[in-house]
C-alpha cells in the first residue's frame, strides 16, 4: 500500500523490531501470557535496544525518533504480545513523552534520565474522569500539594519506581515515587494480564510542589495514538490467525475457508485492518508534523480499538469451540482487545469529544 | 394471542428467581475463579425440581412445559451462566431423547437419577474432526453379542467430568452416510470409558467440560437409544429442542448485564447527576433492553411451537437461538462500556458475563450452522 510511507529510519526501525520478535519474543510470547506477570526480562532487552525511550531526546539518552517509530514498534510486539507493546506505549508516551515536554528540568534529570538505564515509569488514574467526585484532588499546602485521596489503577505499576498521575481534566500530573503513602494491590483483570497493571489507593499523599507539571492534550493525543497502535497490533494477529485456521481446518470435506460465511467473518477482519494501518500511520504523522492531531487521534482510538474487538470476537468465531479455549491465543486477543478499549476512558466519551470537536 | 404466562409459569418464574438470587448470584464468581463443578447449588436445585424441569412426575421430573423450562434457565442464567447451561444440558440435551426416544426400561432406569440430582447428564456429538458436520464423526460401535463395542473421542463435553449418564453418538454402519449413525446410553463406569482432558475456557468455566474417550467400551445392547441408525434424527431432535433453552441461557446472560448496567448507571454520579441521566447511557440502556425483549419473545415463541406439538420448528428454534446469542454478545458489550474503566476488573460481575457470553454463538450449533438451518427450512 503506497499510502504509508518510511522514511529509512523508520524502516530500519521496523526491520529491528521484527528481527526482535522473531528472535528473541516469539518463542516465548505465549509463555508470558500464560503465567500472566509482568515480563522483566524482556522489558530489559526492550531498554538496550532502546525501544522504551524511542521519543525521549537524545540529550536526555533517549532515542529521539518519532510517533511513527513509535508506532511501527508498539504495531509489531504487541502482534506477538499486546501486554508488552502496552508496557511499552505507556512508559514512552505517558511517561518519557510527558516529561520530556513539560516536565521541570529537575524531573527530566532525575526521571526522565533514569528511563534509559531500565528504570520504567507508571501512569496513574481514575478511570471515571467525568466524575468530580471521585477524581483525584490537589490542594496546595505550604510548600506542597496535598492529595487528599483516590483510587484507580496504575498501568506499569507493577514494575514503575515513580509514577505520574493525572486527571484527565485538571491539566496537572503530580509525580511521585511509588513509596509516597500509596497502597497497590494486585488486580485480576479481564485482558492485558502481562502488562503489570495494578489498582491503587491513597489517602492524603503530600508532594513537594517541585513534583507538580502542568501539561496540554498532546500527551493524551499521543497516548491514544500509541495505545491505537497496539490495537492494531492486536487486530493483525488475530486476522493472521483465522486466515491460517481457515484454511487448515476441515469440516464437511473442505477447507472452512471456502465457505462464504467465513469468509465474510474474515474479510471483515482485512477491510478493518487495513484502514485501521491507515489511521494510525495518518494520526502518527499529523503529530510528527506537529500539527493539531486531537481530532484524528480520537477518530483513530475509536476505530482501531472497535477493530481489535471485531477481529478477536471474528477469530473465535472462526476457531469454533477451540477458539474458546486457552489451547489457542484467540481468546487472549479478544481479553486484551476489549481492556485496551476501555482502558483509557469508554469510547463513548471519545465519541463526544469527536463531537465536540466537529459540532459545537 | 396470548402473551401472559400461566400460572404455573409465573409461580416458576418467581420461584427460581428468589432462589437464583438467595442462593446462585452469591457463588457465582467463586465457581467462575475456582472452575469447581457447582455440586452444591445442583443439590439445592434437584430438591426445587429443576434438574428435570420438562421430565413428567412419573418419572421423577416437575412435568413443566419447554416455556418453563426456558423461564427457568433464564433465570438461573441471569446470575451464573455456568449453572444455566449445566441445568439445560441435564433437561434438554440428556433427560429429553431419552424420555422421547427411549423404551420403558430406559426411562425408568435413568430418568429419576437424572432429576433428583443423583446423577447429571450430559451428550457426546462433538468431536475432534467434527464439529459442525455432526456427519463428519468418526466414533463407531459395532454389535457384539450382547454388546455393542464403542471406540472413539468426543470432546467439548460440557457436565463431561462429572456426569454420570451420557447419550453418546456413534456409526453403527459407516456406509449408511448420516443413516447409519446411532445413540447409546453410556453409564460413567462403563468399562473401557475413561476422561481425556478437561478444557480450560474463557467462560462457563465450571461446566466440568471434559473429553470421552471410549476404548472397546462395552455397552449393553439394551442400552441403544432408539433403533439402529436414528442416531442422526435423534441428534437434529434434540438439537432442536434444546436450543430453546439455550436461547434462554443466551436472554438470561444478556438480562443478567442489563440489570448491571442499569444498577451502576444509577449508582455513578458524574457532573453530579447519575450517569442514566445523560443520553448516550439512556440510548444504549434502550437498546440493550429492546434487544433482549425481542429475543425473549422469540424463545418463548419456539417453546411455544414445541409445547404445541409442532412436528417442525426447526426454523423457530435456530433464529431464537441464533438471535438471542448474537445481541447477548452485543449486550454484554454494551455493559461492559456502560461500567468503564472498572468494568474489566473482577470487582464487576460484567466482566465474568462478557466472557461467558461469547459461548453463544458457538455451542449447541455456530451461528454459521443457525443460518444454514433456517435457510434450509425457507427453501424446503
Ligand atoms: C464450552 C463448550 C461446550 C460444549 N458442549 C458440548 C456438549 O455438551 N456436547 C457436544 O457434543 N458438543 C459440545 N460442544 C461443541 C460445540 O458444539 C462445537 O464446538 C460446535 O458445534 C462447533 O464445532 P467446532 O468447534 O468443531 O467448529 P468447526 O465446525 O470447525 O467450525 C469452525 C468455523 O467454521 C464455520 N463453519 C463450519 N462449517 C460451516 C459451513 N458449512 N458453512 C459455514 N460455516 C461453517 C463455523 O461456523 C465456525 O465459524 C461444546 C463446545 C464448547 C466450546
Amino acid at each position: 500500500m503506497g499510502l504509508i510511507i518510511f522514511n529509512d529510519e523508520q524502516t530500519l526501525i521496523q526491520n529491528e523490531v521484527k528481527k526482535f520478535v522473531k528472535d528473541k519474543l516469539s518463542p516465548i510470547a505465549d509463555e508470558i501470557d500464560k503465567k500472566e506477570k509482568f515480563p522483566e526480562e524482556i522489558i530489559t532487552t526492550l531498554t538496550e535496544l532502546g525501544l522504551m525511550t524511542i521519543m525521549v531526546p537524545e540529550d536526555y539518552k533517549g532515542a529521539g525518533l518519532d510517533c511513527t517509530s513509535l508506532c511501527i514498534a508498539a504495531e509489531e510486539l504487541s502482534k506477538e504480545c499486546a501486554s508488552i507493546g502496552l508496557v511499552m506505549v505507556v512508559n514512552n508516551c505517558l511517561v518519557g513523552y510527558a516529561l520530556s515536554r513539560y516536565g521541570t528540568q529537575f524531573q527530566k534529570t532525575q526521571y526522565l534520565n533514569s528511563l534509559s538505564d531500565g528504570v520504567i515509569g507508571g501512569y496513574g488514574f481514575c478511570p471515571e474522569i467525568n466524575n468530580p467526585e471521585r477524581l483525584l484532588k490537589s490542594e496546595k499546602k505550604g510548600g506542597n500539594f496535598v492529595l487528599s485521596r483516590g483510587n484507580g489503577f496504575i498501568l506499569n505499576g507493577a514494575v514503575a519506581e515513580f509514577i505520574l498521575f493525572s486527571n484527565f481534566q485538571e491539566k496537572k500530573f503530580l509525580l511521585f515515587p511509588k513509596q509516597a503513602g500509596l497502597k497497590l494491590k494486585n488486580q485480576y483483570i479481564l485482558g492485558m494480564r502481562s502488562a503489570g497493571i495494578v489498582r491503587f489507593e491513597f489517602n492524603q499523599i503530600e508532594v513537594p510542589e517541585t513534583s507538580s507539571f502542568s501539561f496540554d492534550n498532546k500527551v493524551f493525543d499521543l497516548a491514544y495514538i500509541g495505545f491505537s497502535a497496539v490495537g492494531l497490533g492486536i487486530a493483525r494477529a488475530a486476522l493472521d490467525s483465522a486466515i491460517k485456521y481457515a484454511k487448515e481446518r476441515k469440516q464437511f470435506g473442505r477447507p472452512i475457508c471456502e465457505f462464504p460465511m467465513v469468509q465474510e467473518l474474515i474479510t471483515k477482519m482485512k477491510i478493518a485492518v487495513e484502514t485501521s494501518r491507515l489511521l494510525v500511520y495518518e494520526s502518527a504523522k499529523c503529530f510528527d508534523n506537529n500539527e493539531d492531531s486531537s481530532l484524528i487521534a480520537n477518530i483513530t482510538r475509536v476505530y482501531v480499538t472497535e477493530t481489535a474487538v471485531l477481529c478477536g470476537l471474528n477469530a473465535i468465531q472462526v476457531y469454533g469451540g477451540y477458539g474458546y479455549t486457552k489451547d489457542y491465543p484467540v481468546e487472549r486477543y479478544l481479553r486484551d482487545a476489549k481492556t485496551l478499549q476501555v482502558l483509557l476512558g469508554q469510547p463513548y466519551l471519545a465519541k463526544s469529544l469527536i463531537a465536540k470537536e466537529i459540532l459545537l | 394471542m396470548n402473551f401472559d404466562l400461566t400460572s404455573d409459569q409465573k409461580m416458576l418464574q418467581d420461584q427460581v428467581r428468589k432462589f437464583a438470587r438467595t442462593e446462585l448470584a452469591p457463588v457465582a464468581p467463586e465457581i467462575d475463579k475456582s472452575g469447581e463443578f457447582p455440586w452444591e447449588n445442583l443439590k439445592k436445585m434437584a430438591k426445587l425440581g429443576l434438574l428435570g424441569i420438562i421430565i413428567p412426575e412419573e418419572y421423577g421430573g416437575s412435568g413443566f412445559d419447554f416455556i418453563s423450562l426456558a423461564i427457568a434457565v433464564e433465570e438461573i442464567s441471569r446470575v451464573c451462566a455456568t449453572t444455566g447451561v449445566i441445568v439445560a444440558v441435564n433437561n434438554s440435551l440428556c433427560a429429553y431423547p431419552i424420555l422421547q426416544f427411549g423404551t420403558e426400561e430406559q426411562k425408568k432406569k435413568y430418568l429419576p437419577p437424572l432429576c433428583s440430582g443423583e446423577k447429571i447428564g450430559a451428550m457426546g456429538i462433538t468431536e475432534p474432526n467434527a464439529g459442525s458436520d455432526v456427519a463428519g464423526m468418526e466414533s463407531t460401535a459395532r454389535l457384539e453379542g450382547d454388546y455393542y463395542i464403542l471406540n472413539g473421542t468426543k470432546r467439548f463435553i460440557t457436565n463431561g467430568g462429572e456426569a454420570g449418564i451420557y447419550v453418546v453418538f456413534a456409526y453403527t454402519n459407516k456406509e449408511m452416510k448420516h443413516k447409519g449413525i446411532s445413540a447409546f446410553i453410556v453409564e460413567r463406569d462403563t468399562p473401557g470409558f475413561t476422561l481425556g482432558k478437561h478444557e480450560d475456557l474463557m467462560g462457563i468455566r465450571a461446566t466440568a467440560n471434559c473429553e470421552l474417550i471410549f476404548e472397546d467400551c462395552k455397552i449393553p445392547k439394551e442400552n441403544l437409544l432408539g433403533e439402529e441408525g436414528q442416531g442422526f434424527k435423534i441428534c437434529m431432535n434434540t438439537l432442536d429442542v434444546s436450543r430453546i433453552d439455550i436461547g434462554a441461557q443466551a436472554v438470561g446472560i444478556a438480562q443478567g448485564a442489563l440489570d448491571e448496567a442499569i444498577k451502576y448507571s444509577k449508582e455513578r454520579k458524574a457532573f453530579g447527576q447519575p450517569i442514566c441521566n445523560f443520553e448516550m447511557i439512556q440510548s444504549m440502556l434502550a437498546e440493550m433492553a429492546t434487544q433482549i425483549h425481542a429475543a425473549r419473545l422469540m424463545v418463548y415463541y419456539a417453546g411455544y411451537c414445541k409445547d404445541k406439538g409442532m412436528k417442525r420448528f426447526s426454523k423457530e428454534a435456530a433464529m431464537a437461538k441464533y438471535y438471542a446469542s448474537s445481541i447477548t454478545v452485543d449486550v454484554a458489550r454494551k455493559a461492559l462500556q456502560i461500567h468503564g474503566g472498572y468494568g474489566y476488573t473482577k470487582d464487576y460481575t460484567i466482566e465474568r458475563l462478557y466472557r461467558d457470553a461469547k459461548i453463544l454463538e458457538l455451542y449447541e450449533g455456530t451461528s454459521e450452522i443457525q443460518k444454514l438451518v433456517i435457510a434450509r427450512e425457507l427453501t424446503r
